[in-house]
């Protein structure tokens, strides 16, 4: 199975406008039966009286002011759907004229597909690649507009309106519009390692247990466990390795509590004629919705050789979604830096 | 004697049921908000709605209390009135 070309779920986006919109329907219905029955306050005399109904006509003019907020931006949630929908259909069609001309479309980019291929047709291939590239603009649009201040809500903003000026900000913030066409954008990991070594070189020593073995350990690792296995002209190299959580920050221990499973797979393909080679890397974490995935690449490059990794990493989690990922990617680029310095002293003898 | 409440205790007992009512739907509400989880396929929209998520949630758990509030002083008030009104009926206990 092919990964999808646009990602997102245009599905969910539309229930949970939906979900909004009716909660906004709900709210509005009970800010017309408040009012009505409110009413009856206004007989009310004295400060007593006074402060209640400030009261009341301030939380009911903040729930009008919430429904319509939850009601617009249901129905641009709702809008993104439909859009997300057509770039999926648009990305499906891209993948599939790209997969006729011996292509293959990864997050948006289009590369050369695995296999092996004479000159002429890998030649003819990577012509194609800008071609296909420029045609494709399968792309989720992108939310625009300062998120709104749950602090003017609670009181904090000391204008008589309170609770009112925080959700009619947030009517006024929650809009969604539309964004240049581009690739899908998550956080991005992108490194590279120079190696004073032919490409032919890195690889045997990215294929040797000992090599793993002595990563896994610089990584600080509490276990590990390495795998290498060749099928056909691939190569896939598994390192699951236990990794202590103590400098983590406080609300991911508490989520995944003081150790962590990590599990890096890197698949590499066979060698072309210069030895460079193009493979996929993932990082799966314990059984948490966090991830890596990307691509791989050995380039020669002078005398030496170039490893490149460009991935993307992705926490599915709601709310702390992206707390999670801008905690997991300084301990991805360390693993990365790790690779670096124990390739180069593995290389040196 | 002391003087009659400008308001009926009844009329405050009806409302303070009403925001009472308010109090919990928005409670309730807020809880669905965060049922949801979307994955919009793209990291700055899913950090927007993420946060318009939690704002949302935010504002109607901010409601709650406020709705919770005034049922609370309603409540107090009409318990207040309605011994002020029984002390001041013919017969009724000094307060």
């Amino acid at each position: 199975m092919t990964d999808p070309v646009v990602l997102g779920d245009p599905a969910g986006c539309s229930r949970l406008g939906g979900a909004m919109r009716r909660e906004a329907a709900h709210l509005t219905d009970r800010t017309a039966t408040l009012a009505g029955s409110g009413a009856g306050l206004q007989q009310w005399r004295g400060p007593a009286g006074s402060a209640a109904r400030d009261r009341v006509t301030g939380a009911l003019t903040g729930l009008a002011a919430t429904a319509r907020a939850l009601d617009q931006a249901g129905a641009a949630l709702q809008r993104y759907a439909t859009e997300l929908a057509e770039a999926h259909e648009r990305g499906r069609r891209a993948a599939d004229r790209a997969a006729r001309d011996g292509l293959r479309v990864v997050d948006g980019r289009v590369l050369e597909a695995w296999g092996p291929a004479t000159s002429e047709e890998a030649e003819r291939r990577r012509a194609l690649v800008p071609e296909h590239q420029a045609r494709w603009t399968g792309c989720p649009r992108r939310w625009a507009g300062p998120a709104p201040s749950a602090a003017h809500v609670r009181g904090a903003d000391p204008g008589p309106a309170g609770p009112v000026a925080g959700a009619a900000r947030w009517a006024t913030a929650a809009t969604l519009t539309p964004a240049t066409p581009t690739t899908v954008a998550r956080m991005r990991i992108r490194a590279t390692i120079d190696y004073a070594a032919t490409p032919d070189e890195v690889f045997a020593m990215l294929a040797d247990r000992d090599f793993q073995d002595r990563k896994a350990n610089a990584t600080g690792a509490l276990e590990h466990e390495v795998s290498i296995t060749t099928r056909g002209e691939q190569t896939e190299i598994v390192s699951k390795r236990t990794m202590p959580t103590e400098d983590f920050p406080d609300f991911v221990k508490g989520m995944v509590g003081d150790r962590l499973p990590v599990t890096e797979t890197h698949t590499w393909g066979p060698a072309a004629a210069d030895g460079s080679r193009r493979g996929e890397i993932t990082v799966a974490v314990g059984n948490l919705p966090v991830g890596l995935k990307g691509t791989l690449a050995l380039a020669p490059a002078g005398t030496g050789t170039t490893q490149s990794v460009d991935g993307e990493l992705k926490a599915r989690i709601p709310i702390i979604g992206g707390k999670v990922e801008k905690a997991a990617a300084p301990a991805i680029e360390a693993a990365i830096d790790i690779e670096r310095t124990t390739g180069r002293a593995w290389l040196n003898g | 004697m002391a003087a009659q409440p400008s308001v009926d205790p009844a009329t405050l007992l009806a409302v303070s049921e009403r925001l009472a009512r308010a109090r919990e739907e928005a409670f309730a509400l807020s809880g669905e908000l965060l049922d949801h989880y979307v994955d919009t396929g793209d990291t700055l929209t899913q950090h927007a709605v993420d946060q318009l998520v939690e704002q949302a949630t935010d504002t109607l758990r901010a409601l709650t209390d406020s709705f919770g509030e005034s049922t609370r002083a309603l409540r107090e008030a009409a318990a207040r009135y309605t011994e002020a009104e029984r002390s001041a009926a013919p017969g009724g206990a000094a307060p």
